[in-house]
């Protein structure tokens, strides 16, 4: 008797220790205290002018504003959407670049749905913010706003409408992150030849019963080096017959105060001839380098699309751009950025040079 | 009679109980680390794409959502959630209002001067290095993080008058510097300012 009421004082010290330790652990593989319905804005925005060696507008204003919302209505589940209104070329460009939910579902896991940016790459994810881009515009291989480069961008910023799934590790000061998504997929209104232009911006409707795959390996040590390969495949006709391929590999390198950042990315279009399936490739190249001086930025751009190919015959020659910026930093998110291109079409004598300053912020 | 069965029982019980509560006792210490892991994290992870922010551009509560957005868009773990949010929360120099020091409107007068630190005040500052993270960015003494400079023999090479006045406006000097504005008061710049002069340069 005496031993089964030590047993049992054991055990009721056993349950209290577990009472009192176990929400603990699961307070914080959940999350700490979190408030619910909370509403924050914020965002990013540009005011500046552009000037061009040629065209019909030598120089123009612009302006753009991309508010972000985010709503924390739950303490696991976060709403969040970024609009954009661009006023370029006399037109108010509106759109919705995502407008996800965000459920955490462990320490290591978040689950996202709805219309989401893609994790392809760095630059699209999540260093396109104006204020978190050193240069006043885009690399050119991603086509978002207007651009004077000699050649159609390869990619847009990939935003599409889905399901995706993020798992992030560490192990010390080491990172790895996982991410994988399926999505409607890209699709096009032109079926013609040689080359059906493809609509890769995001659609809530689909075109054919095929969804389009892809994901991100990601490793960092942080801040010295980053490096991530990304892939995205779907087929973009009707009839499910034609694919659509492109992956990249992207880094971040610090090292004595300088920042390096570039991406190589390859596109494969499968286009239907009269003699059969052909493949079209394009690919291109970024890279930038950036030094800070106090509140002053010096960084220099390069970007190259190199020939494309359908099915071993060139069809166009490529082209590249030189961009020389330099930024001034008000505060950490306000930023005076000024930026020369020098835009060559290989084989063609025109150039496209524009000058743009913009006054970035994020808020 | 203890039977060899009831020997187990004890046993099992009692590495559970121990181990249960050698957990607690490290988790206590853990949060007292966590800021300074925040801090890390901070400079470091979120530093690798864009400037940190300041934590004083926000309260309490929008910070809690912010980091739960950065959670998603820069696939950061739990644990380094937890850890920059505390930091941000820490060195929120008022939770419930955006304080900015070094605002026009500021009533405190401080003139950055040359005179030599009051050592007396060593032991207050070194109680604030730990209390405001410090050492989540710099190495003090034998250890601590790499985001910013080692403040080991800083007073020697930059002088007491860019210390107090760093210390009193980290961005006088760089602009972008995510260096947050605790809004210290004089006494605490003074104090900071002492501790710091007893570091030898490594």
């Amino acid at each position: 008797m005496a031993t089964n009421r030590q047993s049992l004082r054991f055990g009721v010290l056993l349950a209290a220790g577990i009472f009192l330790v176990v929400p603990d652990l699961l307070g914080q593989n959940i999350g700490r205290i979190i408030p619910t319905n909370e509403v924050v804005l914020t965002g990013y925005g540009t005011v500046g002018w552009t000037g061009r060696t040629e065209g019909d507008k030598a120089n123009e204003f612009t302006a753009s504003v991309s508010p972000v919302f985010l709503w924390q209505f739950q303490d696991r589940v976060l709403f969040e959407a970024e609009f954009e209104f661009a006023l370029q070329e006399g037109v108010t460009e509106t759109g919705l670049e995502y407008a996800q939910i965000d459920f955490i579902a462990s320490d290591n896991v978040v689950l996202v749905a709805g219309k989401f940016l893609l994790p392809f790459g760095i630059f699209g994810p999540e260093l396109h913010p104006t204020w978190i881009n050193k240069f006043p515009t885009s690399p050119p291989l991603y086509g978002h706003h207007v651009s004077e480069f000699g050649a159609e961008p390869l990619l847009p910023i990939l935003a599409d409408v889905g399901v995706a799934g993020q798992l992030a590790l560490t192990s010390g000061r080491v990172r790895f992150g996982f991410n994988a998504y399926a999505t409607n997929g890209p699709s096009t209104d032109d079926a013609g030849v040689p080359l059906p232009e493809l609509e890769l911006p995001a659609s809530s409707s689909d075109n054919n019963t095929d969804k389009a795959f892809g994901g991100r390996i990601d490793f960092q040590l942080p801040p010295f080096i980053r490096v991530n390969v990304s892939g995205y495949n779907g087929d973009y006709d009707d009839q499910n017959t034609l694919d659509f391929t492109t992956w990249s590999v992207a880094t971040v390198v610090r090292l004595a105060g300088v920042e390096i950042v570039g991406e190589y990315i390859q596109t494969r279009q499968e286009v239907e001839e009269l003699t059969g399936i052909s493949t079209f490739k394009r690919d291109g190249l970024w890279a930038q380098a950036s030094y800070r001086i106090g509140p002053w930025e010096p960084v220099l751009r390069w970007t190259q699309i190199f020939q494309s190919d359908l099915n071993g015959v060139i069809q166009d020659e490529g082209a590249w751009q030189a961009g020389f910026g330099l930024d001034y930093w008000f505060g950490p998110s306000v930023a005076v950025m000024g930026g020369y291109e020098i835009n060559r079409e290989r084989g063609v004598e025109i150039d496209n040079d524009r000058i743009v300053v913009h006054v970035a912020f994020g808020f | 009679m203890i039977t060899h069965k009831n020997q187990t029982i004890r046993r099992v019980c009692l590495g559970v109980g121990l181990t249960l509560a050698l957990y607690t006792t490290v988790a206590a210490a853990q949060d007292a680390d966590l800021v300074s892991q925040g801090a890390r994290v901070y400079g470091n992870t979120c530093g690798s794409c864009h400037n940190a922010r300041s934590p004083l551009e926000r309260t309490d509560r929008q910070w809690t959502v912010i980091v739960n957005h950065m959670r998603a868009r820069g696939n950061l773990t739990g644990s380094e959630s937890r850890a920059v949010l505390a930091f941000l929360q820490a060195t929120n120099a008022d939770p419930g209002v955006q304080a900015l020091a070094q605002s026009a409107d500021d009533d405190r007068v401080f003139e950055a001067s040359d005179a030599p630190p009051d050592l007396g005040l060593a032991p207050t500052g070194e109680t604030l290095v730990v209390q405001k993270a410090c050492l989540g960015c710099h190495i003090i003494g034998p250890s601590g993080g790499q985001v910013g400079p080692s403040l080991n023999g800083t007073v020697d090479r930059k002088g007491v008058r860019f210390v107090r006045r760093k210390l009193q406006d980290p961005t006088f000097d760089n602009a972008t510097s995510m260096m947050p504005n605790f809004g210290l008061t004089n006494e605490q710049v003074e104090a900071i300012t002492a501790y710091l002069a007893t570091l030898n340069g490594k």
